[in-house]
């Protein structure tokens, strides 16, 4: 757990479904770092999602993709952190300046290809390709955010119904493959479709049918031809690149290395310093801001449980009887220890029995309780005490056990001031029983 | 400008004879290293070309000969090429471990073509692996002790024991047991890739895991047990599930002797009293086994009566409506049901 005190948080810097995302800075270091915060017990499936996904995550190494660092747990919740990106995201850009232009988007979209390039050789679909998910460093360079994690839960959600995001960036058959409960058979085509949408979402500030409810949406994009991007202010590269991504047929989307080779890609100016002023006016505008994070981060020890008071379990068995009969031996010091020395045997006995048979009856108990009588003959006041004891042992709880304390307390008073009752008492029983049995 | 290309070697023996070479010039601590792994590098790429016939930058495909690759193949495995890549493995650079690492699933996934002679399919790499050199399985599994290449060596691993042959090597060789140490180790992606390795040699082959629990399950259970106390929440519940996991049909024997022994009803119960709603229910999915199974014990039945009360509180705040799990509620009102039917005063011993 020493890890859990290598960061120091300073502030929520992004919010999900699944996990809120801070910056922080290492302590040793003084780097800063971006945390994405899971809580593991949230969900029953979702760990081994996220522990499959730290190991993919571990095993990546692209410039245009953001850099996984290290991981670590502290009670139920995961701490993955990753390469922090001092630009924000594109969502964050669209945020402030509304909508971007064809240069600052084609500049995006080629970092965007570029590491869905080395995802796509890695065999890795990322998911979630959305503005939101596309990070800027503080020098303009584009990094992809959020792949698997987020995306793979997604997925699950939405086959469960239990899916809350917005599904507007989703390729067709995607929401088609889900909806049928089959294996999630759609490939990295999936992402260059939501490249086209993100391409349209930062060029006009929206994704298309952002204003239709999102349930709705998720029936209309399989039913619906493909959005295409309108309008006489943007070019026709633009229009032909989206309408390339946007083929609804996916195998007849071009690959990302093949995108990477359009003209809208490979005419773009060098925007770079442009955009390194909007993600400044950007930064200013937004620094005094701060996120909300959606979930909070409990420590271990006060997770929300309904047990308030945790449940002293009881494990042994038998113990009892061997603390009494230490009891016993102490209060017959003088005695010989012949019963005693029976009792235990007939428990050996009853022990050997419960390996050999399973199902073991009640029946063999009686003979417990006979063994003393030889004992207590002379004083038939023990015998009462004697029955008293194993009642107080046989109690399961404290109300039970102290109730038979204080009788046998007010027992033994009595007994102080009329010598004899007890053995009467005892006396009583035996007569009782003796008739009893000798009726039939 | 010809000396601009570096010459690569011309046959498949050249090729990993040179790959062998270049391998055992890498030292970390040397200026040169950089270059013997870049050369490395570039060989391991050129095997995977021949091997895949495609290369990762482009989509274009070069097709090799089968000849080409079975002999590469048989080269590969009978030269000590696997044995040396994995030994030197952490001089290697990030991208060319992966590229051993899919160099193993090639090998180990190849099929017999119909044409192919004995030695292009799989069999021969697996009697490499058992029987050729088996200190290279050993160094697999003693991977997780690298922080650098436990993860490729888990994964290299993992591919291995698909093979029956090779899990069961692994799980009969005394260093198996290490695996319930790896899985605590701090760090994350280690210990949790330690444990997939861990329910990959126990799981997926019924026989072998019906032959080792019933040879080892004293041991097994002891270890077991011992990591539902992890202080690592994900490691408590990787274990549970692998519990359920194991205690399936096919392995009566087991479930048997699990369910007789008191000792496994107390580390459930100490789960099932565990603040985690997750611990929780996959306690109760091995408890309810525990409640309703009809050849109960005596003593089992003994500590359940002891904790009848306790139970029934339990059931009281286990908050089976957050699951939406209909199921989960049937099977909680069952098993409470037997809860209640259980006598309320103790047997005398």
């Amino acid at each position: 757990m020493g890890a859990a005190n290598k960061y120091y948080f300073e502030k929520c810097i992004g919010k999900g479904n699944f996990g809120d995302v801070y910056r922080a800075k290492s302590i040793s270091s003084g780097k800063t770092v971006a945390v994405k915060v899971v809580c593991l017990d949230d969900s029953s499936d979702e760990m081994n999602q996220v522990i499959q996904e730290i190991h993919f995550l571990s095993k990546l190494r692209n410039k245009f993709i953001t850099q996984y660092i290290e991981s670590y747990l502290h009670g139920y919740n995961m701490f993955i952190v990753m390469e922090y990106c001092g630009g924000g995201s594109c969502s964050d850009l669209l945020r402030c300046h509304k909508h971007l232009d064809e240069g600052v988007v084609s500049y995006i979209i080629k970092g965007v290809l570029s590491g869905l390039s080395y995802l796509h050789a890695e065999h890795k679909v990322h998911r979630d390709i959305k503005s939101a998910n596309i990070l800027l460093t503080e020098d303009a360079q584009v990094k992809l955010a959020d792949f698997g994690v987020s995306g793979e839960i997604t997925m699950t959600r939405l086959k469960k119904n239990t899916f809350v995001g917005t599904p507007f960036w989703m390729a067709p058959e995607v929401i088609a493959r889900s909806k049928t409960k089959g294996e999630s058979g759609y490939n990295e085509k999936a992402d260059i479709w939501s490249t086209g949408i993100t391409t349209i979402e930062l060029v006009t500030g929206y994704p298309p049918l952002s204003q239709y409810d999102p349930l709705k949406v998720l029936f209309e994009i399989p039913k619906k031809r493909p959005p295409i991007l309108q309008g006489c202010s943007y070019s026709a590269n633009i229009k032909d690149f989206v309408k390339y991504c946007l083929l609804k047929d996916p195998s007849k989307r071009p690959s990302s290395n093949t995108l990477l080779h359009h003209h809208f890609i490979t005419r773009g100016s060098n925007v770079r310093e442009k955009l390194i002023e909007l993600i400044n006016a950007k930064n200013v505008r937004m620094e005094s801001k701060v996120k909300k994070p959606r979930h909070k981060i409990s420590p271990a020890n006060e997770h929300n449980s309904a047990l308030s008071t945790p449940i002293v379990w009881t494990f042994e068995t038998n113990r009892n009887l061997h603390s009494f009969l230490n009891i016993d031996l102490a209060m017959e010091q003088d005695e010989s220890q012949g019963p005693t020395k029976h009792i235990c045997q007939v428990e050996e006995k009853e022990e050997d029995k419960f390996k050999e048979e399973t199902e073991m009856s009640h029946e063999l108990v009686p003979t417990a309780p006979r063994s003393p009588v030889g004992r207590f003959a002379k004083d038939k006041a023990c015998m009462l005490f004697y029955c008293l004891e194993r009642v107080y042992h046989r109690g399961k709880n404290e109300f039970t056990k102290s109730a038979v304390a204080e009788l046998m307390k007010s027992i033994q008073q009595h007994e102080q001031e009329q010598p004899g009752l007890c053995h009467t008492i005892v006396e009583e029983f035996e007569r009782l029983l003796t008739t009893a049995n000798n009726k039939p | 400008m010809a000396f601009l290309f570096k010459r690569n070697p011309k046959t498949p023996q050249d090729l990993v004879r040179t790959l062998i070479e270049t391998v055992n010039k890498l030292d970390s601590s040397s200026d040169t290293n950089k270059k013997y792994q870049d050369e490395c590098s570039r060989f391991l790429n050129q095997i995977k070309l021949t091997l895949y016939g495609t290369d990762d930058d482009s989509e274009l495909l070069i097709p090799q000969s089968s000849d080409q690759i079975s002999l590469l193949v048989t080269q590969i495995i009978q030269s000590d090429c696997l044995f040396q890549l994995i030994s030197n493995l952490s001089k290697l650079d990030f991208d060319s471990r992966k590229d051993v690492s899919s160099l193993f699933s090639y090998l180990l996934r190849r099929q017999p073509t119909s044409t192919g002679v004995s030695t292009s399919s799989n069999t021969a790499i697996l009697d490499y692996l058992t029987r050729g050199n088996p200190e290279l399985l050993v160094m697999l599994i003693k991977g997780p002790e690298s922080r650098e290449n436990g993860l490729i060596c888990g994964q290299i691993l993992r591919e291995c024991i698909k093979y029956e042959q090779i899990c069961k090597f692994v799980l009969n060789h005394p260093l198996f047991w290490n695996y319930f140490k790896y899985v605590e180790i701090p760090v994350f992606e280690l210990a949790t890739d330690a444990f997939s390795t861990l329910h990959d040699l126990l799981v997926p082959h019924k026989k072998l895991t019906v032959e080792f629990l019933s040879k080892n399950y004293e041991k097994f259970m002891l270890n077991c047990n011992q990591l539902l106390l992890s202080k690592n929440y994900v490691t408590k519940r990787q274990t549970i599930k692998l519990l359920s996991d194991l205690l399936k049909r096919h392995n009566q024997e087991f479930i048997n002797r699990y369910f007789d022994d008191t000792n496994n009803l107390k580390f459930i119960m100490l789960m099932l009293s565990d603040k985690s709603k997750n611990l929780q229910r996959e306690a109760f999915h091995i408890f309810k086994f525990f409640v309703v199974n009809p050849k109960r014990s005596q003593k089992i039945s003994d500590i359940l009566i002891k904790n009848k009360e306790n139970f029934i509180e339990f059931f009281n705040t286990f908050d089976v409506l957050q699951f939406h799990d209909n199921t989960l509620i049937d099977e909680r009102d069952f098993v409470l049901k037997h809860i209640h039917g259980l006598p309320d005063i103790e047997r005398i011993p």
